[in-house]
């Protein structure tokens, strides 16, 4: 019976109901108390119930806020963040990063400089490198002068070598990674060009001369051998510190000087061919 | 009542929904959080939300029936989540806006004394009685409604609404206020 007296101080029953509460009421005082303490709770509600004040233009204005804010974080999750000045720090900061990681990897693709390249005189001969005298200086672990000095050498980056060259580079694609690349030289004299491209592999230097097919070259006074391998006839030389190999390739002429054994040296023409 | 689907800017739309409910809300939010500023809060997620969800109503009912029982939702929340967190409110006297057609300040600062007091009393109830007392006799909702919106059934918001108005009386009493208080 209690539940039912809230819907019945408001009329909410049905009349049948209505009239069985009323009944009940004439008879139940705990029941008629109960009553009369909601309906003194109603007036009073009544008589106080004032509407807090609403600012509707600033709760609009928030709404409309608020909107736009959500709109722009989904925004931002497409764009990049807006440059804002409170932010300069943590942009100088960033570009510092990215500015030390562009510098170590530039430096790290840089192959070392020999610093002793000069400016050389005019080449002996207008007609052929002669590949003996680089090893001449390789067989007493000189330095490359000799031959540098006889020829126009330039060193040149990596990647301008493509473009300088009317070959293929066979070489830097091509080799094991415990080949490391130290200087890329662009060789010329009168009649045609090479690249010479100086490796070290466990710390003894190997070069590869790669030059336009068609142009005489010697190996100087040093004694060579025809021979065939792997389906290419070469020229072998084979000295008490190092060998020489060389052969034709598709469009171009190689040869490899290195202090290198027997074996190494036909790997590598495998890996070039 | 159909929604006006002729109008092309979503914005007008919601601007129209805001300026036919927003009082009703916020006096809601306000009545069960007990705080200007958490029913502000209440209100504007509300309304934000609904810029998002307002092309899935397709019936003013719906969406009345929607807006109110987010609004208890969203309140009930908020005092879960803060309840023992009490701002610093301003009183209830200083804050009503009925307007002075009384016939003495007296009189208006009397029933401002009141209001204050009710707020007390109401923020001493468990949030299920707050809930159906605020929408019944503060908002004069029908008892459907109210089932409607707090998803109970008509019998469950009676006994509620009767035990509710019996324990808002004694709070009352304990403030200092009873019925002799009307005829003062």
């Amino acid at each position: 019976m209690k539940k039912l007296l809230a819907p019945f101080l408001d009329g909410e029953l049905t009349p049948e109901l209505q009239q069985q509460v009323r009944a009940h009421l004439q008879t139940c005082a705990p029941c008629r108390h109960m009553l009369e303490q909601m309906r003194a709770s109603l007036h009073l509600i009544r008589a106080g119930n004032l509407p807090p004040v609403v600012n509707s233009g600033h709760l609009w204005q928030g709404i409309i806020r608020q909107t736009a804010k959500e709109k722009m974080r989904w925004l931002d999750t497409l764009t990049v963040p807006a440059f804002a000045p409170q932010n300069l720090l943590r942009w100088a900061g960033a570009l510092a990063v990215v500015m030390l990681f562009v510098v170590t990897i530039w430096m790290h693709s840089q192959p070392a400089v020999i610093t002793y390249e000069r400016a050389l005189p005019e080449p002996v001969s207008n007609f052929a490198f002669d590949y003996g005298l680089f090893m001449d200086a390789m067989g007493e672990l000189a330095a490359e002068y000799d031959f540098y000095e006889r020829y126009q050498a330039q060193v040149v980056p990596l990647e301008q070598v493509g473009g300088l060259a009317s070959f293929r580079l066979a070489a830097y694609q091509s080799l094991p990674s415990s080949y490391r690349l130290q200087t890329v030289r662009l060789l010329r004299n009168a009649c045609c060009q090479s690249v010479l491209m100086s490796y070290l592999k466990n710390g003894k230097p190997v070069a590869i001369f790669q030059q336009s097919r068609g142009h005489p070259w010697t190996f100087g006074r040093h004694p060579f051998i025809r021979t065939n391998f792997a389906g290419l006839e070469c020229l072998r030389v084979d000295g008490r510190k190092f060998c020489a190999l060389s052969w034709q390739g598709e469009d171009s002429e190689f040869v490899v000087v290195g202090q290198l054994s027997a074996k190494e040296i036909e790997q590598l023409l495998l890996a070039l061919r | 009542m159909p929604l006006p689907q002729t109008n092309p800017e979503p914005q007008l739309e919601l601007r129209a929904i805001f300026l036919a409910h927003h009082r009703q809300l916020f006096n809601i939010a306000y009545r069960l959080t007990g705080s200007r500023e958490e029913a502000e809060d209440v209100v504007q997620q509300i309304f934000v939300r609904l810029s998002r969800d307002l092309a899935r109503f397709r019936r003013e009912a719906e969406l009345s029936t929607w807006l109110y029982r987010i609004v208890v939702n969203s309140s009930l929340d908020v005092l879960r989540r803060f309840r023992r967190r009490r701002r610093q409110e301003i009183p209830m006297s200083l804050i009503v806006n009925e307007p002075f057609h009384s016939t003495a300040a007296e009189t208006h600062l009397h029933r401002a004394e009141l209001a204050e007091k009710l707020q007390q009393a109401l923020a001493r109830l468990r949030p299920p009685f707050r809930a159906v007392i605020v929408l019944r006799d503060f908002e004069d909702m029908t008892y459907d409604q109210i089932a409607e919106v707090l998803r109970l059934d008509a019998g469950t918001v009676a006994s509620r609404l009767s035990r509710a108005r019996l324990k808002l009386k004694s709070e009352l009493k304990r403030l200092g206020i009873d019925q002799s208080y009307l005829e003062n």
